[in-house]
């Protein structure tokens, strides 16, 4: 069976050296989760519009499950499932009309869509309003049908950008839900976003793109353990002195010390568990009341954060 | 590369099918067609209703009879909002409204979606000139006793004028970047600019407007008339000078081959433009 995408040097030129996607190589494995990570301008909307029939490709190639986008589009199509940027819906349908237009158009049947449409309705928590007409739904409530309709025909490779993207926190949750119900299901997923959390949260690999170049792609776990540095946040029950700043500051492995507070300060610490551990307890023989000593921020953001610094 | 695919995707011909069904009826849920059907009902109350209303005689003649729902402007009036309606935002509509985030990355070729929206509007603005000119002959035969195959022919121009019409509106819809622009342009256009073009360039030009639209479209009220009406120019005498003023009159001929030209070209520029459109911002 073919990977589910292949980019062969992908590029999207808009004229006067501006290169949105830039030679973008990628190959994505069957039945991964990828979170596809980069800041904005990076190009990820970008490449997954060229890989959905929204823009047009200057050059390379780019594959879906083996058919080439540009030569057959609707073969390429056809196995896919899509959420790009936030879809607006024809506002007079329903879901389940929107289902039967869109089902119809990609070959099922009518009891394939009834039967489907209450499904992906169900995993979207959407059942209640399969009749009501979808100009009527919140932005949040449009998300879950898009998720839905992307869902509707069994596709083997769903394609999302960003999107839990404008959603309050609630629809973030929900929809953050639905990912991780895909999740244990047997499907493809190449998923956009620049919400590392949540990457790291539902993802199982990760490919980071910059000014439309790859950076890095390997699983979230090969990532992780690439990053040297953590950052500690360390808060205690008496006040720092300067010479025990100073000490820490000389002690192996600490790269940054920033005070917060004068029982609270965060330090960048270079070393594996056993390191971090012997620093732990320097602290203490420094007279320091340890309240609480825990690392802060994400490792896949201290990465990211790196690569696109050194990528600038 | 081979490829294995769960499930294939209709014939472009079923497709084909699925869009122009599904848009008929966006268009009845978003009450333009009833709008439209509305507006089409009140123009024939008032040709009706007119004549007795104002203590006049309907025309005896069955040709003459027809000719009264044929102008002056009243069918042209129906053609131009129907095209505005139903062809003038058919395309702009997906790319400003964002529905072509839902329906591009669907697999469906962009002809067959344009093709779809295309025959969807024929359907519709042509199942209105077939309701027209059917009340128009159902009264012309109760007013005065018979329908003659000029009232046909007058259908026939009518339904190839609507599509003519309806290929300006797709042209406008691919061309413009907002749905009110392309609205109002493509009203204006058929209503009002080409009108006002044939008037300025025939009628005091002296150059026959062979090539407008409009100017064609008028063959659907001049075929009721016989003898078919013929060119003619009148010299005054205004303010010392002398002015020469032209009736100029679409040969019917001529005027098929325009009208099938607009469709024709503006149709498959509409087409190239739609499947270069990139769906940015």
């Amino acid at each position: 069976m073919e990977d589910p995408i292949v980019l062969e040097n992908l590029t999207k030129d808009y004229g006067d050296n501006f290169k949105a996607v830039d030679a973008l190589n990628l190959k994505v494995k069957r039945n991964s989760f990828i979170g596809f990570l980069g800041p904005n301008g990076a190009g990820k909307t970008t490449t997954i519009k060229m890989l959905t029939n929204l823009l047009t490709i200057t050059s390379g190639k780019a594959y879906l499950n083996g058919v080439d986008v540009v030569s057959d589009p609707k073969s390429a199509l056809s196995d896919i499932g899509a959420v790009v940027e936030t879809p607006e819906f024809y506002p007079f349908l329903t879901p389940i009309e929107t289902f039967e237009y869109l089902g119809s158009l990609r070959g099922m049947s009518k009891q394939d869509i009834t039967k489907r449409g209450k499904e992906v309705l169900e995993l979207v928590k959407m059942t209640d309003w399969s009749t009501v007409r979808i100009g009527k739904f919140s932005k949040g409530m449009k998300q879950r049908i898009a998720l839905a309709q992307a869902l509707l025909h069994e596709p083997s490779l769903i394609i999302l950008d960003e999107p839990t993207s404008g959603l309050d926190p609630r629809g973030m949750v929900e929809v953050r839900e639905v990912l991780l119900e895909l999740k244990k299901r047997d499907y493809t997923v190449f998923m956009s976003s620049h919400m590392l959390n949540e990457v790291q949260e539902i993802c199982s690999e990760v490919a980071m793109i910059d000014h439309g170049k790859l950076l890095a792609y390997d699983t979230v776990e090969a990532l992780v353990s690439k990053v040297e540095s953590k950052r500690l946040e360390v808060r205690l029950a008496n006040q720092v002195s300067g010479e025990a700043m100073d000490k820490l500051r000389a002690y192996h492995g600490v790269e940054l010390l920033n005070v917060l507070a004068p029982n609270n300060f965060q330090l960048d610490f270079k070393g594996g568990d056993e390191d971090q551990a012997g620093l732990l307890l320097f602290l203490q023989s420094q007279g320091l009341k340890i309240v609480s000593f825990k690392e802060s921020g994400l490792a896949l953001e201290n990465l990211y954060m790196s690569l696109i610094k050194s990528s600038r | 590369m081979t490829t294995i695919l769960k499930r294939n995707p209709p014939s472009d011909m079923k497709q084909l099918m699925f869009v122009t069904r599904y848009d008929i009826y966006k268009h009845l849920r978003s009450r333009r067609l009833i709008g439209f059907l509305a507006l089409e009902t009140i123009l024939l109350f008032f040709i009706l209703a007119l004549p007795p209303l104002l203590g006049h005689h309907y025309n005896n003649d069955p040709n003459g009879f027809i000719a009264t729902f044929t102008g002056p402007n009243a069918i042209n009036l129906l053609l131009a909002i129907g095209a505005t309606l139903f062809a003038g935002d058919a395309i702009v509509s997906e790319y400003q409204n964002r529905t072509g985030y839902l329906i591009f990355p669907n697999p469906v070729k962009k002809s067959v979606l344009f093709a779809g929206k295309f025959l969807a509007s024929v359907i519709i603005i042509g199942g209105g000139v077939i309701i027209w000119y059917g009340v128009a002959m159902i009264s012309g035969v109760a007013v005065t006793g018979s329908v003659t195959s000029l009232a046909f022919y007058s259908l026939l121009l009518a339904l190839l004028y609507a599509v003519a019409c309806i290929g300006v509106g797709f042209f406008l819809s691919t061309l413009m970047k907002g749905s009110t622009g392309a609205l109002v342009f493509t009203f204006a256009l058929l209503f009002l600019i080409l009108p006002i073009v044939d008037s300025t360039v025939g009628g005091l030009g002296g150059v026959k407007p062979d090539a407008s639209l409009s100017f064609a479209g008028g063959s659907v009220g001049y075929i009721l008339e016989t003898p078919y009406p013929v060119d003619i120019s009148r010299t005054m005498h205004v303010g010392g000078q002398n002015l020469t003023v032209y009736s100029f009159y679409p040969d019917v001929t001529v005027a098929v081959v325009t009208m099938l030209g607009y469709t024709a070209i503006l149709g498959a520029l509409s087409l190239i433009l739609f499947k270069r459109k990139e769906m940015v911002g």
